[in-house]
């Protein structure tokens, strides 16, 4: 690997950063989080929760139909209903506003009304602006739409075949996108194997369903003509032009305000609808609106489902278990629209080969467009489908040889020693000891001992069965994998950076100001404060982390793709490099030591080895900012620095796509086990043992990763065997609220027990890899696992997911038919 | 999802309520709220007047009567049921039933009366009444009249009850000493609305043979489905009666769903059934 | 619109007075007449349980109770919980210690329902115990283990 590919700020970033024999103080302490405090007190803070003076309130009318033409709109009983100031409809949108952002190709068109037909249920036909929500829905109702139903196409593969309707007339085909990666020589590698074994899989429609929904508030100034749209949306400043182009304004007349999201899990991620919206809503009346989606519309029209997938997998492997070939092709039920085009696939191609040494793949997508909601992201953003899948062909090879389901992993196993790896789609891995995590989980679970209680289990008539896999987990994606889909891409961004402001105030604190996201379930605050206490040695407690707004915002792209944690401590720790060369040329003349004989320490800087010569934080301030002719001749006043930090290792794609470039190469991993017992008559389960070990590289703060593998362990077993948001014939969504949408409760969830290995990266600031989704990657394939092999006596293989109650009774009752 | 407007009275005796619910159509009760507020937020259901019971005095409560019948006044908070050391002592299926129904937070509000007469094909309650041969007292402007509880449901969501009449109380009879009771239930989470339950008692003479049996399922038909037991009497309840509960339930069709099928429900209703059966007989044989 | 009815109640200890329509639920009138919002709302049809307070010292949806059935009732929310200057009470303060929460938006519920089941378990029962209680109020960040810690840890004090 050509390290000179890496940035060379990053570069010099995490050389100043790696590991020394000397322990870190901060980082790695599993601190308390910075955040709670507010939280706790029940002063969050989030959207819904702040109220501008005059401010109004928005409710909407969905589509009963999936696909129709709108007839006719009449809103003349709304309108004359008391407290309701505007009645919004496509029309008021086709006039003065343009449509939304997408990053799909072809005339794929969303307003964020619908103007001329409808292309899913649920989706906004009509808005109520009104002195109350109550009145706003009151209003609603009032409101009559005609509409023409139109054939409905719901079945992506009929979607693909002559004399379907279109979802999109201008398109003139269902198919949005369809092409075929081959990276090595597949079909020889097919030929030459000894064995292969082929899988029809589907994973389904689930959405990451935060407790707290999307919502807005629109507050156009007319006197200043700014508009400032406070969102709970992640990732503003990325986009924030092109939310300004919707709205048909300049982006220096926007303004966007980051709000506390109770959770995103993805369906935050790029966020742009709601807040163009109320921000849409807010220029028409002139005064503040308020639009929150209710659960209902958060369910049928909030543009950010997850993936819904049909494959056609195969492997290819020899009789001694190694892996040979990856093919796999999938059908991708995108709904009506394409915003962030087919990045979810890219996801896949980043770890498509998992942890193991295959040499050869051929990766082939078709997007479909189907008459149901948008897919969006969610946490894992297309490489959990993937894992599954992989994870599935590799528990199907280790049957048909009949060989033990950690020895054939174990055999193909990537070897320590061999990093940073190249994969054949091009991404690299970076780092990475994968024999070292398989060995930590088998001891952490004794192994053994599950092994020989399921056999006794089974002996008695139980039904006892264990799980056991790998993940990989990429993190920090590059923008490339946003258009190296394409041939002839349009636009061809290389940039996500990340940057923070440090600043030290004349009294000595540290304040630090983050530039494209606020809180919502991460940990920024507490991550920088950690960083920062590393780097100054103070107290975390007492560093003050503030958001900008976006009109004061440097560049950055936010959270989404695991980046967050090790774009920001780069960011911050460049600024604090920065300032640090400051404080130490200060307090060299002020303490007449050369400045290698400085050290940070105990708040402030002193004289390595002569405890009493130390100078504070805000000893050195106060010289920075008040006594100017103290200082250097050639240095300016006060104590700031800003740091933008790009993507540390990025390269493009090649012309003819069989390499894709690296695009994703912070790459952890991880393994867990879990043993569940069935009950084969009704179909429910229970967990004995669950037990994961992940390798995240250096890690910040322990508690606060295992917070996020449990929390991701959880919902990917929301998604292997409780959720799926289900349509009916007609494409109306059945289960739109919690009665019928399942989230794991407290009793359903398995107690963990959460390992760690860190093997550093060498690019990135301290060696932190990512370590938000890995959670989620595994829960469906060990699920998977665990429920075929505890159902084994049925020979069951499991290859749809969720595994339903009723699913399972099947399979034990047709076999105990037979 | 705000409720449509609605005018609102919260009567103070049990005779304004009735003379409320009296005066005209559109008037709906509200009691415990745990089923009636989601569907006035969705707007399926626009009473013109809400009349809310919870501050009427004297219909909540347990009390035992001389011969050891348990009265529930319909308002009854169904946690005060499990909370209750009469209904432990007196009918045990009362609380292995409504164990299942909802969390301690919708229990401290819903209440006895109010399950019942919503009548959802899930509740955990309709299926107690109705093998405990439950009486239904209801009340009306125009009088009071008893309905046994084997004859109170018609149907999902449907009852007897007329739009003008009250649920006032539930009085069933105190079970036999040596009684036990069972209750199993399958649901897509933990308390989520049943899929499908069993609801069981056994009665046990000193010997260990069985003198009086219910069992009673629920979402295999349209209302609470009572299986003829009566073959158990006498016997002394062997794990051969699987055969007996299929046979039993072998005319019934339960309806799809959108979470299970009705097959699903035939086939898991008879584990279920033997389940509850096997648990309230062992609860007999070790009560005093 | 239906007329406005008054309602007085006492809120975190102190009385306090507002109008509502019969239809406008406690959650509502707390958050938006009271200003109180530490109560949130998530599915808005008692499923979630993120919205629950404690009404004369149970927990209740206060999605699923209109605020004129509050009238005369004390009702307790998650801004009761902590000291009048801000400190945060024991079982804030091992949530905060046992990583208890991540968006902190179903929080003041699991507090307020972690606070009953303390009251009613002083010594902290049993994990499947403190599982059962917290089962009706949904969290979608932290797969429950770290709140359960906090409850258990939290035990045996004053909450």
């Amino acid at each position: 690997m050509n390290i000179a590919e890496q940035d060379p700020n990053a570069a010099k970033v995490a050389r100043e950063t790696a590991g020394t024999d000397k322990p870190r103080r901060w980082l790695g302490k599993s601190l308390n989080r910075v955040e709670d405090p507010r939280f706790l007190r029940g002063q969050g803070r989030y959207l819904d929760d702040i109220k501008l003076p005059g401010m109004l309130h928005a409710a909407v009318v969905g589509s009963p139909h999936a696909h129709a033409k709108i007839v006719s709109i009449d809103t003349s009983k709304a309108e004359a209903l008391p407290g309701v100031v505007r009645v919004v409809t496509g029309k008021d949108v086709a006039e003065h506003a343009a449509p939304l952002p997408s990053f799909g190709a072809g005339p794929i068109v969303q307003d964020m009304i619908a103007i001329e037909k409808v292309r899913h249920y649920g989706e906004t036909v009509a808005a109520v602006i009104a002195e109350d929500r109550y009145i706003a829905e009151d209003a609603c109702e009032l409101i009559e739409v005609v509409y023409e139903p139109l054939p409905v196409v719901l079945d992506p593969v009929a979607a693909r075949e002559d004399g379907s309707a279109f979802v999109h007339d201008a398109l003139g085909t269902n198919t949005a996108y369809e092409r075929t990666f081959t990276f090595g020589e597949v079909d020889q590698a097919f030929e030459d194997a000894d064995r292969s074994i082929t899988a029809d899989l589907y994973w389904p429609r689930s959405t990451g369903m935060p407790m707290d929904t999307n919502g807005a508030i629109g507050d156009y100034d007319p006197g200043s003509g700014v508009v400032t749209i406070h969102a709970n949306s992640m990732n503003f400043t990325y986009f924030l032009w092109l939310i300004a182009g919707s709205l048909k304004i300049p982006a220096s007349k926007l303004r966007l305000v980051p709000v506390p999201a109770g959770g995103s899990f993805g369906s935050k991620f790029f966020m742009h609808k709601v807040p163009t919206f109320a921000g849409f809503l807010s220029m028409l009346v002139g005064k503040p609106v308020k639009y929150v989606e209710d659960r209902r519309t958060h369910i049928t029209n909030n543009d950010h489902c997850g993936s819904d997938r049909r494959y056609e997998a195969s492997l290819a492997f020899d009789d001694d278990g190694e892996f040979k070939a990856l093919r796999i092709s999938c059908i991708d039920d995108y709904g009506a629209y394409l915003q962030f085009g087919t990045g979810t696939h890219g996801n896949a191609l980043s770890q498509i080969v998992g942890p193991y040494r295959i040499q050869h793949v051929e990766y082939s997508l078709a997007a479909v467009l189907t008459n149901k909601n948008q897919q969006g992201a969610y946490r894992g953003f297309g490489a959990e489908v993937s894992n599954w899948i992989l994870e599935r062909l590799v528990d199907m090879a280790a049957r048909d040889l009949d060989l033990d389901r950690v020895e054939i992993r174990r055999r193909n196993l990537i070897p320590a020693g061999s990093f940073p790896y190249r994969t054949p789609t091009g991404n690299i891995y970076d780092s990475g000891n994968y024999q070292g995590v398989l060995a930590k989980v088998l001891e952490e679970v004794d192994y053994d001992y599950w092994v020989d209680y399921r056999e006794k289990a089974r002996a008695e008539g139980r039904h006892v069965g264990i799980g056991i896999v790998a993940s990989q987990e990429r993190s920090v994606f590059s923008s490339t994998e946003f258009w190296f889909w394409f041939d002839d891409p349009q636009f061809t961004p290389t940039s996500s950076p990340e940057s923070a402001s440090v600043r030290i105030d004349p009294t000595g604190e540290i304040i630090v100001t983050l530039h494209s996201q606020s809180m919502w379930g991460n940990s920024p605050e507490t991550v920088v404060s950690q960083v920062v206490a590393e780097e100054f040695d103070v107290d975390p407690a007492s560093v003050v982390v503030n958001y900008a707004d976006s009109q004061n915002a440097l560049p950055g792209t936010g959270p989404g793709g695991s980046r967050y944690t090790v774009m920001v401590s780069g960011a911050v720790a460049g600024a604090a490099s920065e300032l640090k060369d400051k404080i130490r040329r200060i307090a060299s003349d002020k303490l007449e030591v050369a400045e290698a004989d400085l050290e940070f320490r105990d708040g402030g800087v002193g004289v390595v080895g002569v405890p009493d010569r130390h100078l504070t934080l805000a000893d050195i301030a106060l010289t920075a900012y008040m006594f100017r002719l103290d200082l250097p001749p050639d240095m300016p006043s006060g104590l700031a620095a800003q740091s933008t930090y790009d993507h540390p290792l990025t390269t493009l794609p090649n012309a003819d796509r069989s390499d894709l470039g690296i695009f994703y190469p912070f790459v952890g991993h991880a393994w867990h086990i879990a043993v569940v017992e069935v009950d084969a008559e009704t179909g429910s389960f229970e967990f004995l043992r669950y037990a994961a070990v992940h390798d995240a590289g250096t890690i910040v703060n322990p508690r606060t990763l295992d917070g996020q593998v449990i929390g991701g362990t959880v919902q990917g077993l929301g998604t292997a065997m409780f959720e799926e948001i289900l349509y009916d014939a007609e494409g109306r969504v059945r289960n739109a609220s919690f009665e019928h949408y399942h989230l794991p409760s407290s009793m359903d969830v398995p107690v963990m027990t959460v390992g760690h290995q860190e093997t550093p990266s060498p690019y990135t600031a301290y060696g932190i890899k990512g370590a938000g989704e890995g959670g989620r990657m595994l829960t469906p394939a060990i699920m998977s696992a665990a429920i075929e092999d505890a159902l084994w006596r049925f020979g069951v293989t499991v290859t749809s997911l969720p595994i339903s109650a009723e699913q399972i009774v099947e399979w034990a009752s047709s076999a105990s038919d037979v | 999802m705000k409720a449509a407007p609605f005018a609102y009275r919260a009567p103070e005796t049990l005779d304004e309520a009735l003379s409320l619910l009296a005066a005209g159509d559109g008037a709906c009760v509200l009691a415990g709220g745990q089923s009636l507020v989601p569907l006035l937020k969705a707007r399926v259901v626009k009473p013109t007047l809400v009349v809310d019971v919870n501050r009427v005095p004297g219909i909540d409560g347990i009390e035992t009567e001389a011969n050891g019948t348990l009265r529930i006044g319909a308002l009854t908070r169904q946690q005060t049921l499990l909370d209750s050391e009469a209904a432990r002592a007196r009918q045990p299926l009362l609380q292995a039933a409504g164990r299942f129904a909802g969390y301690l937070a919708t229990r401290h509000r819903g209440t006895v009366g109010g399950s019942l007469a919503f009548a959802a094909p899930w509740a955990e309650l309709t299926a107690a009444v109705v093998a405990l041969d439950a009486q239904l007292e209801i009340r009306s402007a125009d009088g009071e009249r008893t309905v046994a509880a084997r004859a109170f449901f018609t149907g999902p969501y449907q009852t007897v009850l007329e739009p003008h009449e009250l649920l006032t109380s539930v009085r069933i009879p105190a079970a036999a000493a040596r009684t036990g009771a069972g209750f199993h239930e399958v649901s897509a989470r933990y308390r989520d609305f049943a899929r499908v339950a069993a609801g069981a008692t056994v009665t046990l003479d000193d010997a260990g043979t069985c003198t009086a049996a219910e069992l009673v399922l629920l979402r295999v038909a349209s209302t609470p489905y009572r299986v003829d037991v009566s073959h158990l009497v006498g016997t002394s309840i062997g794990e051969s009666e699987r055969a007996a509960v299929v046979e039993s339930l072998a005319g019934i069709e339960p309806e799809d769903d959108i979470e299970v099928s009705g097959a699903y429900r035939k086939r898991v209703a008879v584990t279920l059934a033997l389940r509850a059966l096997h648990d309230a007989r062992e609860k007999a044989s070790v009560a005093a | 619109m239906s007329d406005r009815l008054v309602v007085r109640l006492e809120v975190n200890g102190m009385p306090r007075e507002g109008l509502a329509e019969p239809r406008r639920t406690l959650a509502d009138f707390l958050r938006d007449d009271l200003d109180l919002t530490g109560t949130h709302v998530a599915c808005e049809n008692g499923f979630c349980g993120n919205c629950n307070v404690l009404v004369d010292g149970e927990t209740v949806r206060a999605c699923l109770m209109f605020a004129v059935q509050a009238d005369g009732r004390a009702v307790t929310t998650v801004e009761g919980l902590a000291e009048p200057n801000g400190t945060l009470g024991r079982l804030q303060q091992a949530f905060h210690d046992n990583h208890g929460l991540q968006c902190g938006f179903c929080t003041p519920a699991m507090l307020l329902t972690a606070h009953e089941y303390l009251e009613a378990h002083p010594d902290g029962g049993t994990d499947e115990q403190i599982r059962d209680a917290i089962s009706g109020v949904i969290c979608r960040c932290t797969g429950y283990q770290h709140i359960v810690d906090s409850i258990r840890a939290a035990a045996g004090g004053a909450t």
